[in-house]
């Protein structure tokens, strides 16, 4: 049975985690502006997702600015994966 | 002691998170002009390809040739433009939108490919205009569909085939490409 990852529950995490499973990688400010956070918030759930290898991040350009590149890696998917479906099995009271 | 969430907090916190995802999904957009580039790119590959194979020339080989690099060159354009304008890199869009492995855009490139190349090995060139240009529209009008059926379903769909199919299918037709070139000359 698939349980809550703490990592992913808080809710900031879920929704970065889950964004960025529409995209192949997003750029920081972006992801910024649409999950509507500071970026010191940002970078610390970036820091800690990178931390467990559900994230990775990469210096880059964008608009010929400095800035970072954010993406969900395969163990931070299979992470989310278990994450939604516990957090599913809770919603149906299961 | 750290507790579990609440079933109504846990469905607050899916709904937030796919709302977010859909939100950003949504706000994808092709630059000022894509279909316009990709489509006419496509017409240009289509109709040297098909000039080079129907006349047995050195030069119609070198038609060939630069009709594959203005599509290569219009297609990395286009992928820089949507990066800058969107702040994402998306690997099914560039494979399937651009590159063309969605069914519906292989369809239209193959079927336009084939009837182009009848045209001109008849040397119906005014046809071969046309339908490279029908070819060219539809490629085109199949990535504008793949961007909405992606909207709808973004986690499914933001992915490319498998790079090793990728390199596979590229060298391929580069392969392909250069024993055409070196048979003509």
């Amino acid at each position: 049975m698939s349980a809550i990852d703490p990592l992913i529950n808080p809710p900031a995490r879920l929704v970065l985690m889950t964004t960025l499973t529409a995209v192949t990688e997003a750029e920081f400010a972006t992801l910024r502006d649409r999950l509507d956070v500071s970026d010191s918030v940002l970078s610390k759930h970036v820091s800690a997702l990178g931390t467990a290898g559900y994230v990775t991040s990469r210096k880059g350009t964008h608009r010929g600015r400095r800035t970072t590149w954010i993406a969900l890696t395969s163990r931070g998917r299979g992470a989310l994966a278990e994450h939604v479906a516990a957090l599913r099995a809770l919603i149906d009271g299961i | 002691m750290e507790t579990g969430p609440r079933p109504q907090d846990a469905a607050e916190a899916l709904r937030a998170s796919e709302q977010a995802r859909a939100g950003l999904a949504h706000s994808l957009v092709t630059p000022p002009g894509h279909d316009v580039v990709i489509g006419a790119a496509v017409a240009v590959q289509v109709a040297t390809m098909a000039l080079g194979l129907a006349v047995a020339d050195a030069w119609a080989r070198g038609v060939l040739v630069a009709g594959v690099l203005v599509f290569g060159v219009a297609a990395a354009v286009e992928l820089v433009r949507f990066r800058r304008r969107n702040g994402v890199r998306l690997d099914g869009f560039t494979s399937r939108a651009v590159l063309g492995t969605d069914a519906a855009a292989s369809i239209a490139y193959a079927v336009g490919a084939a009837t182009t190349y009848l045209a001109a090995s008849r040397e119906v060139w005014w046809l071969v205009g046309l339908l490279a240009l029908a070819a060219g529209t539809a490629y085109a009008l199949a990535g504008r569909r793949w961007l909405r059926r992606y909207r709808d379903q973004p986690a499914e769909r933001a992915g490319a085939e498998s790079t090793a199919l990728l390199v596979l299918v590229g060298l391929v037709a580069v392969v392909g490409l250069v024993l055409l070139v070196v048979s003509s000359s």
